[in-house]
């Protein structure tokens, strides 16, 4: 078939689906669904991927943290303290550092109104451990802790919102109804990170946080010396495994065991994917159901279009076209049919991946691999649908299709 | 001596019918040379389209030999029969068989999508079949709107289109008042002058009488040929 031939094709291809414009749509309606959750279910997911290493970028696979496990039965059990970290220190070879955690989410009085934040407590280790550099002013110092200073270095986000006017650096947030100085403003995460929302591991945007000494915020039900978490470096990410087992135990010795979990980043990384894959295999499969029935849907307007077509076929026959020209005609239909519904259904996909951002503030990004692979499928679809009608057409016998009416 | 433009030897087609052997076509010959015409005539059921069928490559014989310029139809291809009559044969039809989705000037065409024409060509050998036919005010008209007349002479135009040495009419004037059945008449038996071949079947012993070389056939066979 010759290039002009083929354009008359898809020409005719168009004219023929535009004649028949609602029986079309309907037809394309399931090849346009199933790319449209493919689309919409691969951006939650790659934007899950990229949230999780952006996380791991944050805190970095060199990272561990320990807290206590609070189940529904036993909220309050004794959890560490502050004395633990000492122990840690002194027990684990291979610590590159450690700070505390203790963590409140408060509501801080702004020019505009009350802005959420989340009050981080902890020591002048926690910029090195977490890896928060300061854009302006300074980290929380050794002396801050032990005076028990009123200080606070804030995320780039709610200094942008408490100090709209001017340099955060200087001024004061009041928290629980006590004023701290701020130091210091940490970098901005997204700036510092293109991929990432500046969430950290546990969920804490680091944009919107409120780090002051561990010892100038209330203490948890657990006493005076009670902290929330203690984040722990090692000095080499492949002996975080061994590391962690080793804080666990030693952890347990003082708070009793089964009462700590130590979380290692990674690891949650690859819980994340697990259940990830589960979810994409699912979807896909979900995914794939569309698809057949989108082509069944195009395999039966595509059978019905041979039937009323017949006449012509045969003409087209008796002017020289070959059973080849007359199943491309039939193949392209169906091509066209499913790459315009998986068109339709990319853009549907990423419109609602736009809503789900936007409604369930779940990161979404974009995998052009699977959106690209997600349209081939479906224009696959439509050749595999169209392949029997094709196949019916291009077998008539020309004197029956030019005697019938 | 060149062979001739189309020989028929000895063809036979028949049809199975359930449990019945139908014999549409029985041991019929003949020859045709460029530039001549020939009425096959005869009443219905008595084979006359089939036969045209055959001389035009869109069915093959079930015995016997149908040649092109001396070229066997039987053995060539399917793709092969298909640019045979693509490039050599033109068919009208009784009932004009146009595509009612097209233009009359993309009917027209529509030989020219299976050839090996240049595209740019296209549009000037359109222009010139309808011209010939005296349809080029009508090109971007749907059939729907046109006359009888005027469809059949858009099915001309298209069989001409692509300069064919042999065109087959089967029942041209079938579905034609009698002015019009005289237009399309005079446009037919003008192909001949112009040195190509004419074969139509017709029940018309009027129109008939313009070929040539009349043939007629009952019950498959041919029983008459005469000037």
């Amino acid at each position: 078939m010759t290039r002009a031939a083929l354009r008359a094709l898809l020409r005719r291809a168009v004219a023929s689906l535009r004649a028949h414009a609602l029986r079309s749509s309907l037809s394309i309606l399931g090849i346009l669904f199933g790319v449209a959750s493919i689309t919409a279910v691969s951006s939650v997911t790659e934007g899950a991927r990229i949230e999780a290493l952006a996380q791991i970028g944050d805190l970095g696979a060199d990272t561990l943290v320990a807290r206590t496990r609070t189940t529904p039965e036993e909220e309050a059990r004794a959890g560490i303290t502050i004395d633990d970290l000492a122990r840690l220190r002194a027990t684990l070879p291979g610590l590159a550092s450690a700070a505390p955690i203790r963590v409140r989410d408060e509501s801080i009085p702004g020019p505009d109104g009350p802005v959420a934040a989340t009050v981080v407590g902890s020591s002048e280790d926690y910029a090195r451990t977490a890896r928060s550099g300061v854009a302006r002013g300074r980290a929380l110092a050794a002396l801050d802790i032990a005076e028990a200073r009123r200080v606070a270095v804030i995320g780039a986000t709610l200094a942008a919102s408490l100090f709209p006017q001017g340099d955060a650096v200087g001024g004061r947030v009041e928290i629980a109804n006590d004023v701290f100085d701020v130091v210091g403003v940490l970098e901005a995460r997204a700036a510092r990170r293109n991929a990432s929302s500046g969430l950290p591991l546990l969920g804490r945007d680091l944009n919107r946080v409120v780090i002051v000494p561990w010892n100038t915020i209330p203490s948890p039900d657990g006493g005076e010396r009670a902290i929330d978490e203690i984040v722990l470096r090692v000095a080499r990410a492949e002996a975080a495994p061994a590391l962690a087992a080793a804080a666990r135990r030693a952890l347990e010795a003082s708070s009793g065991r089964g009462a700590i979990e130590v979380i290692v980043p990674l690891e949650v990384l690859r819980q994340q994917q697990r259940t990830q894959t589960v979810f994409a295999v699912v979807t896909g499969a979900t995914s794939l159901i569309c698809l057949i029935v989108g082509g069944v849907g195009i395999l039966n307007i595509l059978l019905a279009s041979v039937s009323e077509r017949v006449r012509e076929i045969g003409i087209r026959r008796a002017v020289g076209a070959t059973r080849e020209d007359i199943g491309a005609q039939f193949l392209a239909e169906g091509a066209l049919l499913s790459g315009f519904g998986g068109a339709l259904g990319l853009i549907l996909g990423g419109l609602s991946s736009i809503l789900i951002q936007k409604w369930a503030g779940w990161p979404i990004g974009f995998a052009p691999l699977l959106v690209f692979g997600g349209w081939v499928a479906s224009v696959a679809a439509g050749l595999l649908a169209g392949g029997y009608p094709a196949w019916r057409a291009a077998h008539l016998e020309v004197m029956d299709a030019l005697r019938r009416n | 001596m060149p062979p001739a433009l189309v020989a028929v030897e000895d063809v036979s087609k028949t049809y199975q019918k359930g449990a019945t052997e139908i014999r549409a076509v029985d041991a019929v010959s003949l020859t045709l040379e460029a530039g001549e015409s020939l009425a096959i005539v005869g009443r219905s059921g008595s084979g006359k389209s089939t036969l045209l069928s055959l001389i035009g490559g869109i069915d093959v014989p079930t015995s016997g030999r149908v040649s092109f310029k001396g070229q066997p139809i039987e053995t060539l291809s399917d793709r092969e029969r298909s640019r045979l009559r693509n490039r050599s044969i033109g068919f009208v039809f009784q009932s004009f068989h146009l595509i009612p989705e097209l233009t009359v000037a993309e009917n027209v065409e529509t030989p020219l999508l299976y050839s090996e024409v240049p595209e740019r060509e296209w549009p000037g050998l359109v222009a010139r079949a309808l011209s010939a036919v005296g349809l080029s005010h009508r090109a971007t008209h749907n059939p729907s709107e046109l006359s009888g007349g005027e469809a059949q002479r858009t099915a001309i135009a298209r069989a001409l289109v692509r300069d064919p040495e042999l065109v087959l009419a089967d029942e041209p004037t079938g579905n034609l008042d009698s002015a019009t059945e005289a237009e399309i008449a005079d446009l037919l038996f003008s192909l001949p002058r112009a040195g190509r071949a004419l074969v139509l079947v017709t029940h018309d012993q009027a129109l008939a009488s313009r070929a040539q070389r009349r043939l007629t056939m009952r019950d498959g066979r041919r029983v008459e040929e005469g000037l």
